[in-house]
């Protein structure tokens, strides 16, 4: 007599449900094959101490995780995370910018903003931080915190606009990828603050410096009309999109070719 | 026996506050597999078969949001997981040999005090054993990954990457063998098999 073995013996025998089934039992003692395996490795239950010890890696996986999002900022839609990010990102540099922070960046920002009306410590040309008569470092040092103060009454002000654009977006459910600095703000929010605003020379136009002589070597001015989103105010940070889609999703594995 | 406790129904909103970060989601989702995927590392001769087996759940809490689909395509998905960090965990051991495996994971399953044990007599225990250690590598995942894991032929093939027609070809060789063996069978002849 010739044994057959058929798939459907074979899952049948592998997913357990076999034991007892008579046309499995003229196979022999593979019936109970699945059954066997199981108990010949013991109780395979974790013991306590075990499962404690890997629950509390999960828990503490879950807390760190890059899968993790946590926080009403991280939960809403990308175009606002976007926003806010780009946002904190502008507030850091200019803030570090104001102060003289910058270390080796600092020429390239000084000069750049300069172009926009903002004078900032370090600028190409300038002999020194403190200006052209003032003793080394005082003027700068002057200088260097009304620039500060002007960079945080503006970052604030770019904060609080740009959360009113996001509440507006996600209250009217624009969810869709990327954000558009080019946009026009919703109503209610107001015009797009610009670091201008935050100045308080009489002639908004004229570069702040410590020499009272006017132009700093290789300044231009530059006046209100002009693009208020200067690298400072992150044209080229706003810009940049953040790529960050839909997330993948896909089943693991490969190619189902069953 | 292993412990099986699908979730069920309440899967899905199990695994949607798993990705919130709700521990107790993943308390849930550990207790229903954790018997299961302990029992294939061990089977599979693993030298720290809990070590292995709460990194497979550490990467299944750092991937979580990568999964998509149903419990019976979860649990799949955590046997590939499981498979691939034991075959990592006996590669990495392999290139540096530590104390043999056996008989660490012989005192585990002896240890007193192992009130919910389920271990068939030792004669029969260690004949099983022996069978399934004499199978080929590849033989001895297929079996136990469709056992314990409770796999189809093409999510086997999936964790292996294989076809399924090589996995329905090793299944059957691997239970031709297992018969032979338990019933002392003449090889020439006596199965033949479709």
């Amino acid at each position: 007599m010739r044994d057959r073995l058929t798939p459907e013996d074979i899952d049948r025998i592998l997913s357990g449900s076999a034991e007892g089934d008579a046309r499995i039992g003229s196979l022999g003692s593979l019936g109970s094959f699945a059954r066997r395996v199981r108990g010949a490795w013991g109780a395979a239950e974790p013991s306590l101490e075990v499962r404690d010890r890997h629950l509390r890696a999960m828990v503490q996986a879950v807390g760190t995780g890059p899968s993790r999002v946590r926080g009403p900022i991280l939960a809403r839609p990308s175009r606002v995370r976007t926003a806010v990010a780009t946002t904190c990102f502008v507030a850091a540099g200019a803030a570090l910018a104001a102060a003289g922070s910058l270390g080796p960046a600092q020429h390239f920002v000084a000069d750049t903003v300069g172009q926009v009306g903002l004078d900032l410590p370090g600028r190409s040309g300038e002999p020194a931080a403190g200006g052209h008569d003032a003793p080394q470092g005082e003027a700068g040092k002057v200088r260097a915190a009304e620039n500060r103060q002007d960079a945080l009454e503006f970052t604030d002000a770019k904060k609080e606009w740009t959360a009113c654009v996001a509440e507006k977006a996600e209250a009217n459910g624009d969810d869709d990828d990327g954000f558009d600095p080019e946009a026009d703000p919703p109503e209610g929010c107001g015009p797009k603050p610009g670091p201008l605003q935050f100045r308080d020379d009489v002639t908004a136009n004229a570069p702040r410096t410590a020499n009272p002589a006017g132009k700093i070597p290789g300044a231009e001015d530059v006046g209100e009309d002009d693009d208020e989103d200067g690298p400072l105010t992150g044209q080229g940070a706003e810009g940049q999109q953040n790529g960050e889609g839909k997330r993948g999703r896909g089943r693991q594995g490969g190619d189902d070719d069953g | 026996m292993t412990s099986k406790a699908p979730v069920g129904e309440q899967f899905v909103s199990v695994l949607d506050a798993a990705r919130s970060g709700a521990d107790w989601a993943w308390h849930v989702l550990y207790e229903s597999l954790a018997p299961s995927v302990l029992g294939y590392v061990r089977a599979r001769g693993a030298p720290d078969p809990e070590g292995v087996c709460g990194e497979v759940f550490c990467q299944l809490v750092r991937d979580i949001d990568r999964f998509e689909g149903d419990e019976a395509g979860f649990r799949s998905w955590v046997f590939v997981m499981a498979h691939h960090r034991l075959l990592d965990d006996l590669r990495r051991r392999s290139r540096r040999p530590e104390a043999p495996a056996d008989p660490e994971v012989m005192s585990e399953l002896e240890a007193p005090g192992s009130v919910e044990s389920d271990v068939v007599d030792s004669y029969e225990a260690a004949e099983i054993r022996r069978i399934i250690d004499d199978l080929t590598s590849a033989q001895r995942d297929v079996l136990l990954l469709r056992i314990y894991g409770e796999l189809t032929v093409e999510e086997t093939a999936r964790a292996m990457r294989r076809r399924p027609g090589a996995v329905k070809a090793l299944q059957r060789r691997a239970l031709e063998a297992v018969r032979r063996r338990l019933d002392r069978r003449n090889p020439a002849g006596d199965l033949v098999s479709n």
